[in-house]
């Protein structure tokens, strides 16, 4: 009788199984352990966390580790991936003329147009002009108020009001003829004075109407139909808000800008096809799939693309020692998604979406260096350390300890930087496939679709349920059960779309509603792994098939969240395929399939003898 | 307590703001005006003595909207408080005396955001205070160069055998 370890290296976690194996090869189990993983995999830096991970499954058991008779690591994948967004349009306006904002109290309602004049110089505003005064901090909500009424008594016609403070209510409230006034402009020196604008505030719970129509705006401020055009952008970003002003400046400019994205050259066996990343994501992938199989994907320099593709293929050279000449990109996988980016030229923190590709890809090679991380591991531990099994295969073995499955069986495993499947026939034979794109696309497109900028966060709001906090000691989670507390919440939780992490729950600094938050995330996860599910099984099924795959299990972190089986196992349903979660040995879920399927492999060959 | 003053706040849609003593009007105004600009009505009342904490939770108690705005001037304090709370644990307090109207302005703003629903406003996100400019590259300041006397020298190799040495142990 003799203890084993195995020991899977992934992308993000480390994983150990520990067995007995007896005399006749048969292996029990007696614990197993999850880190993470330290330094990319295959590099010598993993070897702290391997240590940590044995010591800390054999730790319960009270055996020292001199007492392992070997530790068995896999040929881990030599797969490596990253993420990168294109962005393809922006609107950018390079003289100020629009203001569209949500304050959440602004003043009056209605449309009102006029000439823009400053409060301080009312006094000697004309009776024959209509104006759209601008209140500055300067002049405080009672000063402004006393200013128009005195305006309004000598005849002048007001029509409207841009305030910087949040003092549109109280400002109205004061006023002897309610005008619609927009508030919370930030940047209000920047409104050009003199020039004709229009401020539309809607009433409680609707959104502008007039200034979101090109047409109406072309209406207002007699435009041609060239004109029309380019103020489509400005009509486009004001949809939705609650308050609004245009101004018409002499030479106002407003366009959206479409920017130069770059393009992909996507080299196959047989053709050779250039595709600009600004077509979007369909087009990129119908090329992808008409040039299978690829060999290799090349990126144009000084793009945000051609610097991820960069970023990869050095990170792998490093890692294997190989000149970054001789490392390509052989998979890439693109989607298409609406990023709000600040407007250029912005008065009030305005924000317009911009279309934006995002990208993942995904390098190979023939081999980590293994066998070093193993004789360096051994150095360290005083164990035997040998390199025992490829890890598409010992994934299978350990995937198949599942009950109620058996070969023939295909195993979806959905990791960090890449979606892979592998398919056992009855004969043993395996074959897999690595696919760009998994767990870390989805937190990059939920990061840039709900313009976090905090990828920290955005992972969390991938792994986690949301909720809104209704009052102080009370939640309603995004399923619409409803959690009291005993004690108050934290004050800056109030009203806030929460994440339910395992800090508790954390605000989102967004203003979207919970549908909306919930709505990206479930997106964002369809997009990459429907999709990659459907390439990974055609990759390994029998002539490209899914329908002639039976059985699929799934492993992997990114099998352990909350939603993404259920959407596989919905769009796979549609192929006759059944489809679930692993359940290695019974008790593991889909985790520690590879660091089981290297104990099962090496009993089965005579370890324990 | 003023009978009517109770009964008004207890059916109509108010939050009463309570005055404990001599209270800067300036004071009342802020709160007052933060209330307005989120649309909540509001309505004062006056008491010459007691504990700050103990009115403004039992007339929050008895309002319809279940919070109480108190300001008192023996605590010094300015307190926003809810039905739901401990009595000595009011959702936030603000001292008086400080030259910032702003601060009594947004606890007023917060008492009808409480009410609303909406996310309350805290310091930093006033208009007015610009967003977080992007960190500017700082620039290390150049090592100060020291001429390497022989006693220095020394003194750096004993040192680092010294740890040398503390790291074997």
């Amino acid at each position: 009788m003799v203890l084993i370890a195995g020991v899977d290296i992934g992308n993000n976690t480390t994983e150990v199984a520990v067995a007995e194996v007896n005399d006749r090869g048969e292996a029990t189990f007696r614990g197993q352990s999850l880190v993470r993983t330290i330094g990319i995999k295959g590099t010598m830096r993993n070897v702290s966390g391997i240590i940590d991970a044995l010591d800390q499954a054999l730790q319960p058991l009270q055996i020292p580790r001199k007492e392992l008779a070997g530790v068995l690591l896999n040929e881990a994948t030599p797969v490596i991936g990253d993420v990168a967004m294109e962005t393809i349009t922006e609107t950018v306006i390079t003289e100020s003329a629009m203001i569209g904002h949500n304050p959440t109290t602004p003043g009056g309602m209605g449309l009102g147009t006029g000439i823009t004049r400053s409060i301080a110089d009312l006094g000697t505003a004309s009776t024959d002009q209509e104006y759209i005064v601008i209140v500055s901090r300067e002049t405080n909500f009672q000063l402004a108020a006393d200013l128009l009424n005195q305006a309004v008594n000598r005849g002048v016609r007001i029509n409207g009001a841009i305030v910087q403070l949040d003092d549109g209510v109280l400002i109205h409230n004061r006023l002897s003829q309610p005008i619609p006034i927009v508030d919370e402009v930030r940047y209000v020196d920047r409104v050009p004075v003199g020039m004709f604008a229009a401020v539309e505030v809607a009433s409680v719970g609707r959104s502008i109407e007039k200034l979101s129509n090109p047409y109406d705006i072309a209406t207002l401020f007699n435009l041609e139909a060239d004109q029309t055009r380019n103020i489509v952008p400005i009509a486009r970003a004001l949809t939705g808000v609650r308050s609004a002003v245009v101004i018409k400046t002499p030479r106002g400019d407003i366009q959206e800008r479409r920017i130069p994205a770059g393009s992909l050259t996507l080299i196959g066996d047989k053709a050779t096809v250039q595709v600009p990343v600004d077509e979007g994501a369909e087009v990129i992938m119908d090329k992808v799939d008409e040039v299978q199989p690829l060999t290799e994907i090349r990126a144009e320099p000084g793009t945000n693309v051609g610097g991820m593709f960069e970023t990869v293929r050095r990170v792998m050279a490093d890692l294997t020692n190989q000149p970054v000449g001789e490392i390509l990109v052989q998979d890439i996988i693109a989607v298409d998604t609406l990023v709000p980016q600040q407007v250029q030229g912005n008065l009030a923190g305005e924000y317009a979406l911009g279309n934006a590709v995002g990208l993942a890809a995904m390098v190979q090679t023939q081999k980590l260096p293994m066998q070093m991380l193993a004789r360096k591991l051994q150095e360290e531990i005083q164990v035997p350390v040998t390199v025992a099994g490829v890890e598409a295969e010992m994934a299978i073995h350990g995937a198949l300890t599942t009950p109620g499955t058996k070969a023939p069986l295909a195993i979806l495993d959905l990791g960090g930087g890449s979606t892979d499947a592998s398919l056992i026939q009855e004969s043993g034979v395996v074959r897999s496939t690595h696919l760009a794109g998994a767990g870390d696309m989805v937190t990059l497109l939920i990061d840039k679709e709900l313009g976090l900028d905090d990828l920290d966060l955005a992972e969390r709001i991938k792994f986690y349920p949301l909720a809104k906090v209704e009052t102080l000691f009370h939640l309603r989670h995004e399923d619409g059960s409803v959690e009291f507390f005993d004690a108050p919440m934290d004050p800056r939780l109030f009203g806030r779309v929460v994440v339910m992490s395992e800090l508790g729950p954390q605000p989102l600094p967004v203003q979207d509603p919970i549908g909306r938050v919930a709505e990206v995330r479930r997106k964002a996860k369809e997009k990459v792994f429907v999709r990659n599910s459907l390439r990974a099984l055609a990759g390994v099924a029998p002539g490209g098939n899914i329908r002639l795959i039976d059985f699929v299990t799934l492993v992997g972190g990114s099998s352990l969240d909350f939603e993404i089986p259920k959407m596989i196992s919905d769009v796979l349903l549609e192929y006759g395929v059944v489809t679930g979660r692993a359940n290695v040995r019974g008790s593991q879920g889909p985790r520690n399939a590879v660091a089981t399927g290297l104990v099962l492999t090496s009993a089965g060959t005579g370890y324990g003898s | 307590m003023d009978r009517e003053f109770v009964e008004l706040i207890s059916q109509k849609p108010l939050v009463p703001v309570v005055m404990v003593g001599r209270i800067e009007r300036s004071v009342v105004e802020a709160l007052l005006w933060g209330l307005e600009e989120e649309g909540i009505p509001a309505l004062e009342t006056s008491l010459a003595t007691g504990n700050i904490q103990q009115h403004t939770w039992e007339i929050a108690r008895q309002s319809r909207l279940n919070v109480a705005i108190g300001a008192g001037h023996g605590e010094q304090q300015v307190i926003l408080h809810h039905r739901d709370l401990p009595t000595a644990e009011p959702l936030f307090t603000e001292l008086l005396g400080g030259q910032d109207m702003l601060i009594y302005r947004r606890l007023g703003a917060n008492a009808a955001r409480l009410i609303k629903g909406n996310p309350l406003v805290f310091p930093e996100d006033d208009v007015d205070v610009e967003p977080q400019v992007q960190k500017q590259e700082q620039t290390p300041a150049a090592p100060r160069r020291i001429e390497p006397t022989e006693e220095l020298v020394t003194r750096i190799i004993m040192e680092i055998v010294r740890q040398v040495l503390a790291a074997r142990k």
